[in-house]
């Protein structure tokens, strides 16, 4: 069976399927994921985000060679209610990329990046 | 309370963010420094604003139509410019204001320019070369809580979030019962209104139909909506109080129909439970905004979200300290 879309779930808290072209295979669980979703594990071997966090989470965040700043770990503008601790690493359990598509429900207010700004002196 | 600075807010854009902001920073400048205050603002929530301004010593507010474009509410700044002559010139959010009209005015303004700032998309700070107009324009850059787009390219001096009321402000939990129509050992489950006026709609559909099947054990219903919009949610109470953090003492469980700044701070100010529908905005990303597990995306969600979060101990009430008072006292010694 040749899969053709990424299996991962996208989305922590709206978990949907991510269905982007697959760009790699897990080298722990054989998931097959697109770019978005592949980590590069220790040596550089790809993982899926899921066993990226499992691994993460079982040797420590000092102990893998997982960038903080990796796309999975953080969506833009990421940053904590409680200010600014810039001593804390990102949780790896909060929102994602994907989390943000479930903002995009038809008739909402909004704009993707190539959409005009300066023209709606209702937008907030 | 005449004397000290005249100072001029721009605080155009929807909801009630801009506006509420705004005033919380112009009540600790006129606490500390006396002076003059005028707010300007668009939002179709005008009634409201209108309403927290009023009992204010030295703040005034003008409110634009929510229907003027650019031309007309550059035109209007101008004139606010010209005939209350400002010391001082606060702009919250948008550099060039939010149609692009202060671009054109900033360079002949004789204010000090303050820019209060919250987040912005980048594709809209990278194309518009913000953080050298934001340089060349601005004396002070405050980020009220939230990261700025200009830290680490601009000195910005960061506070916590700006709340329209001290701490030692509030009523007491009695005093915020008697607002919500409960007692003190009743506290309330307050769905809230705000964003857009479809949105305040779609929160009262979810208070009615919360209504039909809640059992009389449970927290009371309550629906929050900003003073002055025509919405009704049958059955259940609606409170329409602005500043509404003065009745989130007495409230059990938050839930927003959306999750803008003064909402979000609010509650997490007071340490009150919530959750909250983000909503996709042109300049604001909400779900940053958010804590884990504080988000639903539909009234399916949001229902199994109350069962989980009543079975939780409520918590105590967190004492908090106002970022505002701390940019008030940053724009005073600025000038």
């Amino acid at each position: 069976v040749v899969v053709e879309e990424c299996q991962e779930q996208s989305g922590f808290l709206f978990a949907h399927a991510c269905g982007h072209p697959v760009a790699a295979v897990c080298t722990r669980c054989q998931k097959a994921v697109c770019e978005q979703h592949t980590v590069r594990g220790s040596e550089g071997m790809p993982l899926c985000t899921t066993c990226a966090r499992q691994s993460r989470d079982d040797d420590g965040p000092d102990s893998s060679d997982l960038s903080d700043d990796s796309p999975y770990f953080y969506s833009w503008y990421h940053f904590r209610r409680h200010g600014f601790d810039e001593t804390e690493g990102p949780d790896p359990h909060d929102f994602t990329e994907g989390d943000q598509g479930v903002l995009d429900a038809p008739g909402e207010e909004g704009a993707d990046e190539d959409d005009p700004f300066e023209d709606d002196m209702g937008a907030s | 309370m005449a004397e000290g600075p005249r100072c001029l807010y721009y605080a155009l854009g929807g909801g009630l963010g801009h506006g509420m902001r705004s005033l919380a920073l112009a009540r600790q400048i006129v606490r500390s420094g006396g002076g003059h205050q005028l707010l300007l603002f668009n939002s179709p929530f005008a009634p409201a604003l209108l309403s927290a301004v009023a009992p204010e010593t030295g703040i005034a507010a003008q409110s634009l139509s929510p229907d003027a474009g650019p031309d007309q509410a550059g035109q209007r700044v101008k004139e606010a410019l010209n005939t209350f002559r400002p010391e001082l010139f606060v702009i919250d959010t948008f550099p060039r204001g939010l149609g692009g009209e202060l671009a054109t005015l900033l360079p002949d303004c004789s204010a000090r320019c303050v820019l209060i700032s919250r987040g912005l998309p980048r594709g809209y700070v990278e194309r518009y070369d913000l953080a050298p107009f934001v340089s060349r324009h601005y004396h002070l850059v405050i980020a009220p809580g939230e990261p700025s787009p200009f830290e680490g390219v601009l000195p910005v001096h960061r506070t916590r979030p700006f709340l329209v009321r001290d701490w030692e402000e509030l009523p007491g939990q009695d005093e915020a019962a008697r607002r919500l129509g409960t007692c003190v050992d009743r506290p309330v489950l307050l769905l809230v209104g705000s964003g857009t006026l479809p949105e305040c709609a779609e929160v009262a559909r979810w208070a009615e139909r919360l209504a039909k099947v809640w059992a009389n054990d449970l927290p009371p219903l309550r629906l929050a909506l900003p003073p002055g919009i025509a919405v009704s949610a049958g059955s259940v109470p609606t409170v329409m109080h602005c500043p509404l953090l003065e009745c989130l003492p007495a409230v059990r469980l938050l839930v927003g129909g959306g999750a803008g700044y003064n909402l979000v701070h609010e509650a997490g100010a007071l340490a009150v439970p919530a959750l909250y529908r983000p909503r996709k905005r042109k300049y604001d990303d909400q779900l940053a905004r958010l804590p884990l597990g504080a988000c639903f995306a539909d009234f399916r969600e949001l229902q199994v979200a109350i069962h989980r979060e009543l079975q939780l101990p409520r918590p105590s009430l967190s004492r908090y300290a106002n970022g505002a008072a701390e940019a008030g006292r940053l724009v005073l010694s600025s000038t």
